[in-house]
């Protein structure tokens, strides 16, 4: 789905959801998401459906088979031991946990089978025909990728994990569970939402409110400005840079990926944010996914900062679980006994990063690039977690350094690198790229190619980089005031008219002037 | 962007976010007409079309029609006051567009629409058209709906919108040029003639090329090799329904419509994978609703001689060609408006043409290095029926031509990099082995 498409969408959405009966709003929705959804496939729509049944339908027989055990025990709770009682609690965890993996395979499988051998069905058909001697003859069989189906897988398990865990009660109508795996703004690109946060909003009507307009149109004007004008006008020559890297030396690669750094980041929270705006437009409140990355001050900061809700996921539903198990637990007082409490103490965490950021690698492609990006982050993480008490004590130590502006500007810098680094693992085409880049970048700089009109034959025009570079500083400045605590949509309306107006129909004459036209590209998020 | 809510007065807050928005809407609207830049030829055009009340006959399509067809000879050919309807990369849905505002001041017996192949490869149309188009279309519910109809289609949704985005004015002039188009059209038309230079308007929509013919250069330099051009067979449903769209408005403004093409050149039509398909598929879909259609893409060879030798370019004619053109189509249309039988001045379908072509249009060869060898292969544009050969040269930089193989049917060529050492260009030459008395094709390969 290109922005326009989406920009469009969204703005459609939201006239024809204040055009419909108040109570015939959720289901207004529904049907839109699903007709949207259709768009892509009617294949997409089986799969979408088949996940929110299989889900709807999982987590209601676990609530049933808690509320039997439960009721059967309260029924025979003067009769049964406690021993019994034990008995009778594990008998109906051990239900619910059927149901639970059931359906939990069954939905990851899917993912994984679709996402990672989409040819699958090609090679089972290429060996049947090959049975018979002729394997040539075989059809070119390729599963259908249902669009955004990470994302709403991801939703559907947290809600099926919460459901089993007893964190709320699953939702009995069947509609509303459909409106909350399909709800459309979410699909594409997340954020990946929680049912108790986003599940009353949807099926909630909510009246035509003027500051939820503005607002909403505020942030997507944010969104667009950023997709649009930076990211769009980046992309070239992050195309043409990471496409062949062989012809450029090492300042022109760090340059595509300090470009990629830019563009990446306009790209996904540009995204986040035309969505979010456009649910606001409905008075429907997404959850953030970007708190300023690049403010960051360690890799642990930045993955707090960066898809909040895929990071959030992992940390609820993988690093703690993982990190709470038996086994690692006796591995962590092994290692107390062995290495000293502060490296037992930091171990469990250490391997849940390890795991949730092979985890993230593999989420992004079954391919060597990511899962090496996967275990560079996973390790720097590890090895900070193992590192922290020495930290703490350098910290009190040299306290007055480590509260200066200077250190913090210091870590901020060294997170960004290390981000960096990490990038070239992201955006490269083969793994050996990545190190073949890393290692021009240091040993082969070729400074005069940053001078000589190299840069000018990447896609990007001398007036492009001059936009670029005032779209940052204006990202950058905006950035800055948030991170300061100042809501930039609430200290714009508080201002007077006249001032407000200057400043809105400035940044509109901006990307009017600015953006990037005939370019219908899609969201980077989207693919994965 | 984080924020914290404070609720403001319902009523007011409404008022104010609508008058905020009228002013980006005015600047748009201003921007649009004062910023983008006016393509003369269309202007021209549409200015003197609207003047005008006597149109009988009206040619409506892309600039293949300014460039190609002299709508003065038609006139002295059938009578009837022809005019040339064209703007460049006008497809169907602009061709409607402006078609509404040919009939709000004339009242043509016959619309021609004359479809460009390049306009049917995709169901989009090039938004150059409506750069050319919009402004000029008179009411604006059909602004509006002509806009939403292109914006739904390619999903250019602001690129439509901010049409001054695409083709800026890039000086003052530029802007004061739009300014006096708007404030006094006649006037900068009287001052402002175009009827002199290389492409100049001579009046009827009509487009002059005063250039002379390259065929041959063309032909070599630009490369007409077999490529496709076309994501679907057939029509798209858009076109199909745009097509229906034309048929009513013409039935609703009691104009009797033709369907045609123009004459191709003939390496591009052989070369581009699709033409052929879409030719027959806009044939079968007139015929099958029931609106006239010709091809002259098709002509009998006594009837319309081929025309490669006045192409300028893959699509248009220099004047010597269009003054041929459009005799020959004056003559088909006073016998078709007479009523008489037209269809033996064409072949009976693509296939039968092509089947027909007994030459080669134009030669190529592409080079390979293996090892110590240079592997050259050579291919043409021909007809099926014909069998071509190929004959190798080297030419010196001193002019010297060496025979390195002479002709054959075998396509791949091999020579040892070390005999190429004195460099200069590989000459492929190509005629057919059937009738090798024509004068071969050639093809210059630089070392």
């Amino acid at each position: 789905m290109s922005t326009y498409t989406l920009l469009y969408t969204l703005l459609a959405a939201a006239v024809l959801y204040y055009i419909c009966p108040l109570r015939l709003r959720g289901v207004f929705l529904l049907i839109f998401s699903y007709v949207l959804y259709a768009q892509n496939g009617k294949q997409a729509l089986a799969f979408i459906l088949l996940t929110t049944l299989s889900t709807w339908a999982g987590a209601l027989l676990i609530g049933r088979i808690g509320a039997r055990g439960k009721a059967l025990l309260q029924a025979r709770r003067a009769e049964l031991s406690s021993e019994e009682k034990k008995r009778l609690k594990r008998r109906t965890k051990g239900r619910q946990r059927v149901v639970f993996w059931l359906v939990l395979l069954l939905n990851f499988g899917l993912l994984a089978v679709l996402k990672y051998v989409p040819t699958l069905p090609g090679t089972l058909a290429r060996s049947l025909f090959g049975l018979m001697g002729r394997a040539d003859a075989a059809p070119a069989l390729r599963l259908f990728v249902p669009l955004g189906i990470s994302f709403y897988t991801f939703q559907s398990m947290g809600y099926l994990i919460d459901v089993y865990n007893g964190k709320y009660a699953p939702e009995r109508n069947p509609a509303r569970f459909a409106l909350f795996i399909s709800f459309f703004p979410q699909l594409i690109q997340g954020p990946i939402a929680r049912y108790d946060a986003l599940g009353p909003q949807l099926t909630t009507p909510h009246r035509l409110d003027v500051d939820n307009i503005r607002r909403g149109l505020m942030l997507m004007l944010w969104g667009f400005f950023k997709k649009k004008v930076i990211a769009d006008r980046a992309l070239p020559m992050v195309d043409a840079v990471f496409g062949n890297p062989g012809q450029y030396g090492g300042a022109v690669i760090a340059a595509a990926v300090l470009m990629y750094s830019l563009q990446q980041y306009a790209d996904f929270s540009g995204g986040i944010d035309l969505v979010t705006g456009g649910a606001e437009l409905m008075g429907i409140h997404l959850a953030p996914n970007f708190k300023r990355p690049y403010f960051s001050v360690s890799l642990g900061d930045f993955w707090r900062r960066w898809h909040i809700s895929l990071g959030a996921w992992m940390r609820d539903y993988v690093f703690y679980p993982f990190a709470l198990t038996r086994p690692v637990s006796r591995l962590s007082k092994a290692a107390k006994k062995r290495f000293g409490t502060d490296f037992g103490r930091a171990l469990p965490a250490a391997l849940g990063n390890i795991l949730v950021f092979l985890l993230v690698g593999v989420w992004h492609g079954a391919t060597g690039n990511y899962v090496a990006w996967g275990l560079y982050n996973g390790l720097i993480l590890a090895l900070s977690a193992l590192l922290e008490p020495a930290y703490k004590r350098f910290g009190e130590r040299h306290a007055a350094l480590v509260k200066g502006r200077g250190y913090y500007v210091f870590r901020v810098l060294r997170t960004f690198l290390i981000v960096n680094i990490g990038w070239y693992f992201d955006r490269c085409a083969h793994l050996s790229d990545a190190f073949s880049m890393l290692l021009r970048t240091f040993t082969q700089p070729m400074f005069s190619q940053l001078t000589d009109g190299t840069m000018l034959t990447l896609g990007v025009t001398s007036a492009g980089f001059a936009i670029l570079a005032a779209s940052t500083v204006i990202l950058f400045a905006v950035s800055a005031m948030q991170e300061r605590g100042i809501g930039v949509r609430s200290y714009v309306l508080s201002r007077k008219l006249p001032v407000r107006w200057a400043l809105l129909y400035a940044m509109i004459l901006f990307v009017m002037l600015f953006y990037v036209p005939n370019a219908l590209t899609g969201f980077i998020y989207a693919a994965f | 962007m984080n924020d914290s809510p404070k609720k403001p007065d319902q009523r007011r807050g409404w008022l104010r976010l609508i008058a905020f928005f009228i002013i980006p809407a005015l600047f748009i609207f201003a921007a649009n007409r004062l910023l983008l830049q006016t393509d003369a030829h269309s202007y021209y055009m549409m200015l003197e079309m609207t003047q005008r009340d006597d149109i009988d006959m009206a040619l409506v399509g892309s600039s293949v029609v300014a460039y190609n067809i002299d709508p003065e000879v038609l006139t002295e050919k059938t009578g009837l006051t022809a005019f040339d309807v064209s703007v460049g990369t006008m497809g169907l849905p602009s061709s409607i567009a402006v078609t509404r505002q040919l009939f709000a001041t004339n009242s043509p017996q016959i619309v021609v629409l004359v479809l460009d192949p390049n306009t049917l490869t995709s169901p989009e149309e090039d938004i150059q058209a409506q750069l050319r188009v919009f402004s000029f279309i008179k009411n604006p519910v059909e602004r509006l709906t002509y806009t939403l109809d292109l914006m739904m289609q390619d999903g250019q949704f602001l690129d439509r919108l901010l049409l001054f985005k695409s083709q800026p004015v890039t000086s003052p002039a530029d802007i004061r040029k739009n300014i006096e188009i708007r404030v006094d059209p006649q006037g900068y038309a009287e001052r402002n003639t175009l009827d002199e230079g290389p492409v100049s308007y001579h009046g009827r929509g009509r487009v002059r090329v005063n250039l002379t013919p390259r065929k041959g250069k063309l032909l070599r330099e630009t490369s007409i090799r077999p490529f496709t051009v076309t994501r679907q067979k057939g029509l798209y449903p858009y076109t199909q329904r745009k097509l229906l769209a034309f048929r009513k408005l013409c039935e609703e403004n009691g104009a009797r419509l033709l369907v045609m093409f123009g004459p191709d050149l003939t390496a591009h039509r052989l070369a581009t994978g699709g033409y052929a398909d879409k030719y027959t598929a806009v044939a079968a879909f007139c015929r099958e609703n029931g609106i006239d259609f010709y091809d002259f893409s098709i002509a009998r060879p006594e009837f319309i001689p081929r025309m490669d030798d006045y192409f300028y370019d893959l699509y248009h004619m220099n004047f010597e060609g269009s003054q041929l053109f459009s005799e020959k189509l004056g003559e088909f249309f006073a016998l078709y408006l007479a009523g008489e039988p037209v269809d033996q001045l064409f072949y009976a379908s693509q296939q039968d043409y092509i089947e027909h072509i007994d030459f080669i249009t134009n030669t190529w060869v592409t080079g390979e290095t293996q090892g110590d060898l240079l592997v050259l292969t050579a291919g043409c544009n021909t007809g099926p029926g014909v069998t071509p050969e190929y004959r190798f040269t080297l030419v010196t930089a001193d002019g010297t031509e060496t025979e390195l193989r002479g002709y054959s049917e075998e396509r791949v060529f091999s020579v040892s990099r070390e005999a190429l050492s004195c460099g200069g260009t590989i000459v492929v030459y190509a005629r057919p082995k059937n009738d090798p008395g024509q004068e071969p094709v050639f093809y210059e390969y630089p070392l």
